[in-house]
């Protein structure tokens, strides 16, 4: 596998950064849009976040990174069974690229060419969504996937579970992801259904000034010359992150959600009429993430408005055309709206 | 060996042919924009010569995706009972320099995967039961053979570093060779050596910005073909040719505009980058201030061969078209019911049967078929070939015929000045209803001596509004110029099999003449013959009256165009909803 590009050494792009940072510490935020045009950094990102996720615990053996103590029915088959305590090993949570031409039998699993024609037996052999459980499922230019994978993966990014029905064989799997998708806005919509199960979506722009683009190009420099070394010398900062990440991961349980941050939330998403519940969700879940981040015990307003634009830019009410606006209008009532709860806090 | 800068049109190509074959993958490749012929043949030579690889493999435009990822080999497999797999051809051109034919041509997922490769420099496969990372570092020359207004994919060109235009050289403008194969191994040593002074980085990054590039992929190859140019000249430091070199090869053929050569970059030239340092060695020569981008700017354009300069204008006005016009170049050829791919499917839901796709998935399992039926019937003898449900797999087509829906805007001074703000509202309107069919849109818009079509169709409506929001105002009303364009369009969207409708928004007071003369009676003639023409095509046409108080201009105009008449005045959402959909078939 090649070297990747260090997280933290990439120059900007502090949205996209953040946002991906927080599904790290939450994975049931429901996944990560990135929108951009060319050369803005957006696969090399997603690609050096798999080289700086912390570990997690695995039950050794299994298709599917079960998690030995989590409660059983949420298992695979194999790990579901009562047994003693699994023996575990911790592994890197998996970052599984699903490219563009996947066939459909790769994506979701079928039965293993391997053993049918060696050993005559049927056996089902794991898809890219098995070996994303309980990582990050990455799609790059997302808007070209074909339907039927974007079909396929709908399903199963609801559901939390693969099942697969096929030559007799039935095997449903947990599957629980974060997808994160990239993709350049010019060249295709992106399907509107697809484009709501993302709980974030961030637009990256290039770098317009000259001493940021003159960083980029050092730094990358310095990097195709010698890759190891580059690591080497960002590996402080990459554990540290790892760490932060870590103890965000450990702590989430127990950062506190104040009822005034649930109803700011409510009344954010009423005033911006976006639909459904998923958007009220994913602001809490967010902003308790950042705080946990951030080490605090409680979520507050702060880290609400801070996760706003991300959460919501892409769930307001369709109107194609105000593609540009969307961030301004999201901007707007937020900050109407926190005028008015601080006004309220005073009184 | 010392290198004497030559003049000749030629110099910089071969140059460019040294230079990949010295940075090979690093700096991506070579976007060469030449017709077919001895020119690029000689330089295809060359590049060979110099990189001593021959042959060099050549990816055909057509390439299926299993031929070009790899994939299971049926045949390997079969015969040995187990899992063969077959190395793409990406894999198997792995550190080596490949050429895309008809790089224009290259489907949307080709160019995907090459990108990735370009990228990553390997390749992750997840078809056919295989899965795997195949390494696959490749330089890339991608013969771009398109002409006006076809080019390779925008999102290719951004990775290939030099950007080479041969469509002006003749086969006399061929010239001596400046490189042997040897001096191409000599620089491989000296390339590690080479360093790039912090002035000339911020100059390359400045450049960049002020010739209105967004990517900052090619400022990055432009520095990494400026240390190789200085490694090819056998110094360790690089120069101002060097930069002017990388200038040249990089940046400028990029250039979405042209910087403004009487006033310098707003930026001031000392960065305030406080871990700025200024041991680095000062350019020689510098009895002249440091490296000015201005100055360097000049001093590439001044080696460029005559003539280049005019046609960086109309070069840049191709390439922001073609960044959509590949795209939709794809959606048209599936448009003509082209075969888009193969999908296991049902196929008593309706569909083709792919035999070859279903003979496929069928094979690997067939003994193990056999034997099931062997030990659930052991009487009956087991059938050879057994085919299930689940092997049927269908050829994909493009389902539903696509619309395109056209605008034509009057912009003239007539209609626009007052209305065209409102003109621009009720577009948008519509592309919201486009945007909800899923049509493509387009957008012409007339005023002063012609109609130009200012949006080739596409379904990004971010830049159909973009275009819209751009659009002047002012001038006389060319209706018969651009009711000639909306017929060609017509036309055009009949080969490829979209149902095309129109709406034009206009007061209906043509007053430019096809010949160009402005004259009200022959303008409104013309615009009437015109409009007849039109309504002999199957398309569909609303005309929208701009007008502040309805005028029967318009009027006569639509029921000449057989089409629905609508005033604007009266129009709002709904109206204008119900009034297209109603012109929808």
């Amino acid at each position: 596998m090649s070297i990747a590009y260090p997280f933290t050494a990439i120059v900007g792009q502090d949205d996209m950064k953040r946002a991906l940072t927080i599904a790290a510490v939450d994975p049931g935020i429901g996944g990560v849009l990135v929108l951009g045009e060319r050369g803005t950094g957006k696969s090399t990102t997603i690609r050096a976040l798999a080289a700086l996720l912390p570990k997690i615990d695995v039950v050794s053996g299994c298709s599917y990174q079960c998690d030995p103590l989590a409660p059983r029915p949420g298992l695979c088959a194999q790990c579901g069974k009562p047994a003693d305590t699994p023996d575990s090993k911790a592994m890197t949570i998996p970052v599984v690229d699903l490219p563009l031409g996947s066939t459909e039998d790769r994506v979701v699993g079928a039965l293993d060419i391997e053993r049918a024609l060696v050993n005559g037996e049927k056996a089902f052999q794991p898809g890219l969504l098995a070996q994303a459980n309980r990582g990050f499922l990455y799609v790059d230019e997302v808007n070209l996937l074909e339907d039927h994978i974007v079909d396929a993966l709908l399903d199963v990014a609801a559901s939390g579970e693969n099942v697969v029905e096929r030559e007799g064989l039935s095997v449903r799997h947990p599957a629980q992801f974060v997808l994160v998708g990239s993709g350049n806005p010019e060249e295709g919509e992106l399907r509107p259904q697809l484009q709501d199960r993302f709980g974030l979506s961030v637009d990256v722009r290039t770098p317009g000034d000259v001493p940021t683009r003159v960083e980029i190009i050092r730094l990358r420099e310095a990097f195709d010359h010698d890759r190891t070394a580059f690591r080497k010398k960002w590996a402080r900062k990459e554990s540290a992150l790892r760490r932060k990440i870590q103890v965000a991961r450990d702590q989430l349980d127990d950062v506190d959600t104040p009822a005034e941050l649930l109803e700011t939330a409510a009344k954010l998403c009423l005033a911006l009429g976006t639909d459904g519940l998923r958007g009220e969700l994913t602001l809490v879940r967010s902003a308790r993430a950042l705080a946990a981040l951030e080490g605090k015990s409680a979520a507050t307003l702060k880290h609400l408005r801070a996760m706003a634009p991300s959460v919501l830019r892409h769930r307001l009410r369709r109107d194609p055309l105000d593609e540009s606006s969307a961030d301004i209008r999201v901007e707007r009532v937020i900050s109407e709206l926190f005028q008015e709860s601080v006004k309220d806090g005073g009184s | 060996m010392v290198v004497a800068e030559t003049a000749s049109p030629w110099a910089d190509a071969e140059w460019a042919a040294a230079l990949i074959a010295l940075t090979g993958e690093t700096i991506g490749g070579v976007h060469l924009r030449s017709p077919p012929g001895p020119v690029r043949d000689y330089w295809l030579e060359r590049v060979k010569q110099l990189s001593k690889q021959d042959p060099i493999r050549k990816i055909p435009a057509n390439i299926p995706e299993g031929r070009l990822l790899g994939g299971i080999d049926l045949g390997a497999t079969l015969k040995y009972g187990r899992p063969i797999a077959e190395t793409g051809m990406l894999g198997e051109c792995h550190g080596h320099i490949v050429i895309a034919a008809m790089a224009e041509r290259l489907t949307r997922s080709t160019v995907h995967h090459l990108c990735t490769a370009l990228d990553n420099g390997a390749l992750s496969v997840a078809r056919d039961g295989i899965e795997a990372e195949t390494p696959a570092r490749i330089a890339l020359i991608a013969n771009d053979e398109g002409t006006e207004d076809e080019s390779a994919h925008a999102a290719l060109i951004d990775r290939l570093g030099i950007a080479l235009d041969m469509t002006t050289l003749g086969i006399h403008d061929v010239d001596d060779e400046i490189f042997r194969s040897r001096d191409v191994e000599r620089a491989i040593n000296a390339l590690a050596r080479v360093t790039i002074s912090e002035e000339h980085l911020t100059a390359l990054a400045t450049l960049t910005v002020s010739l209105g590039i967004d990517s900052p992929r090619p400022t990055l190859a432009a520095a990494k073909v400026a240390r190789a140019s200085a490694a090819l000249r056998q110094s360790e430091v690089v120069e101002e040719e060097d930069v002017a070199r990388a200038l040249r090869l990089c940046l400028i053929p990029r250039a979405q505009q042209l910087p403004e050569m009487a006033e310098p970059p707003p930026e001031p030239e000392p960065e305030p980058e406080p871990e700025q340092t200024d041991d680095a060695e000062p350019p020689p020569m510098s009895e002249q201030p440091p490296p000015d981008e201005e100055r360097l700017l000049e001093a590439a354009l001044a080696q460029l061969p005559e003539g280049l300069l005019e046609q960086l204008q109309t070069r840049s006005a191709r390439l922001r078209q073609s960044s959509t016009g590949s795209a939709g170049d794809q959606h048209r050829h599936q448009n003509r019911g082209r075969p888009t791919g193969v999908f296991r499917g049902d196929h008593r839901r309706g569909g083709r049967v792919n035999i070859l796709a279903t003979l496929r998935a069928a094979a690997p399992w067939q003994p193990l078929r056999r034997r099931e039926q062997t030990e659930r019937d052991s009487e009956t003898p087991p059938r050879h070939l057994q085919i299930r449900r689940d092997d049927i797999h269908l050829t994909r087509f493009q389902q539903r015929r696509e619309t395109l829906t056209l605008f034509v805007v009057d912009a003239s001074g007539s209609a626009a000045l007052q209305r065209l703000a409102e003109a621009k509202g009720a577009v948008e309107l519509l592309l919201a209803d486009c945007y909800v069919r899923r049509d493509q849109v387009a957008l012409i818009a007339f005023r002063d001596e012609q109609a130009e079509l200012l949006l080739p169709p596409t379904r990004s409506l971010v830049r159909a509004k973009k275009t819209l929001a751009a659009l002047p105002g002012g001038g006389a009303t060319p209706m018969a110029a651009a009711l000639d364009l909306t017929r060609d369009m017509a036309e055009r969207a009949g080969k490829q099999g979209t149902t095309m409708q129109y709406v034009i928004l206009t007061d209906g007071a043509a007053n430019v003449a096809r010949d160009g003369t402005r004259n009200r009676e022959a303008g409104t003639a013309d615009a009437l013959a015109a409009a007849r023409m039109l309504a002999l095509s199957p398309s569909n046409g609303l005309v929208i009256d701009t007008a502040q108080r309805p005028q029967p201009r318009a009027r006569e105009l639509a029921d000449t165009l057989r089409g629905t008449y609508l005033a604007l005045p009266k129009a709002d959402a709904q109206t204008l909803n119900r009034a297209i959909r109603a012109a929808t078939p």
